[in-house]
């Protein structure tokens, strides 16, 4: 990606596949404010990228425990590392309803998340990007292997 | 020893050496940083590792209630591995006021706090060879032994998917804390053969 040189028009599509994939993906600078946030999240949480732009995501989702999400971004502003959530230890960040709703048989949609570094010009980390994975089914399959 | 110097020979298994003292710098100077404590440089080890070491280690690390593991798998340009993170649990309490978790400390925090440490361990290292060798690492989700995966299942699956392969070792300690850990970096053999190329390029 780095070295190829993308034209006008590839962007067009670059910008369809950020939109339509189906993995959330929410861009947040310094101050934690959104400046990116995808269809996946849109549909799921029914807030429009129009009203989440510039918001900060912890007035948006106050079930976001600050204190503990500062923790974990801290490295990735911090050292370019990235962290992860895994919904053993927290089952979602965003809480969403099951994708499935008529025959799904969690209640809500169980989450992984990374949060990837994302660097300026000038090598800087000035944003992060929080991609959340949608694994309710590795979840409620795990837990049904655990009963047995 | 023939497979030894088939694998790695000794002009390779110096540069990773090399490779791997430079990376490590670089990783303790981040890990000071996040913590605000003097990491004390660690000396990696660079060796070949049976397939039976590695189960013995993570027998170990079942046995001992007192060690909890993580796994990590990382690739980049093809070249694949794992790192293994053994945490003595010992080490959670001073590395909990370190990193300000606060509250008391239950299990389920514990493991939160190991695969946080276990992220950035992990990255500062791979992250450092990558740098040197051009290679962009992606790491995937930690996994914790024992809790989201079971070691017993681990050990009878893997047994003969490979037998000698490429480790790093590394022993970090904090100074005046109680903090003990080994990280393990682990190359697949097929990685090997393509890091031997990127090595030889760097050799020549």
């Amino acid at each position: 990606m780095q070295q190829t040189n993308i034209e006008m028009e590839d962007i067009h599509w670059l910008m369809d596949i950020l939109q339509h994939i189906d993995v959330g993906l929410v861009v947040l600078d310094k101050k934690y404010q959104i400046q990116l946030w995808n269809g996946f999240m849109e549909s799921h949480s029914g807030i429009s990228p129009q009203k989440a732009k510039d918001q900060c995501l912890f007035n948006l989702f106050p079930e976001i425990p600050e204190e503990w999400f500062r923790r974990k971004s801290d490295p990735v502003f911090q050292l370019g590392s990235r962290t992860f959530t895994v919904w053993q230890q927290r089952p979602y960040l965003f809480h969403f309803g099951n994708y499935r709703p008529i025959t799904g048989q969690a209640e809500h949609m169980y989450q992984n998340t990374t949060i990837i570094p994302l660097q300026s010009i000038n090598k800087e980390v000035s944003h992060i990007c929080l991609i959340v994975y949608d694994v309710t089914d590795v979840a409620v399959n795990q837990s049904i292997a655990l009963l047995k | 020893m023939k497979v030894n110097a088939c694998l790695v020979n000794e002009d390779q298994r110096d540069c990773y050496q090399e490779l791997v003292n430079v990376a490590m710098g670089q990783a303790a100077d981040h890990l000071a940083r996040l913590v605000g404590a003097y990491v004390v440089l660690p000396i990696p080890k660079v060796s070949l590792i049976d397939n039976s070491d590695l189960n013995m280690a993570m027998h170990d690390a079942k046995r001992d209630t007192s060690v909890s593991a993580v796994c990590q798998g990382f690739i980049g340009s093809g070249i694949a591995g794992e790192a293994l993170l053994l945490f003595k649990d010992t080490s959670f309490a001073s590395l909990a006021s370190l990193l300000k978790y606060q509250g008391p400390l239950n299990r389920q925090m514990e493991l939160e706090l190991l695969m946080d440490t276990a992220s950035v361990l992990i990255a500062a290292c791979i992250n450092g060879i990558g740098e040197q060798l051009e290679i962009r690492f992606n790491q995937g989700t930690p996994v914790i032994l024992g809790q989201h995966c079971m070691v017993d299942d681990i050990l009878n699956s893997r047994q003969d998917k490979w037998q000698k392969t490429l480790a790093i070792e590394i022993h970090y300690t904090l100074e005046q804390l109680d903090v003990d850990c080994d990280l393990l970096l682990l190359f697949s053999e097929e990685s090997v053969k393509k890091l031997n190329q990127r090595i030889d390029f760097l050799l020549d």
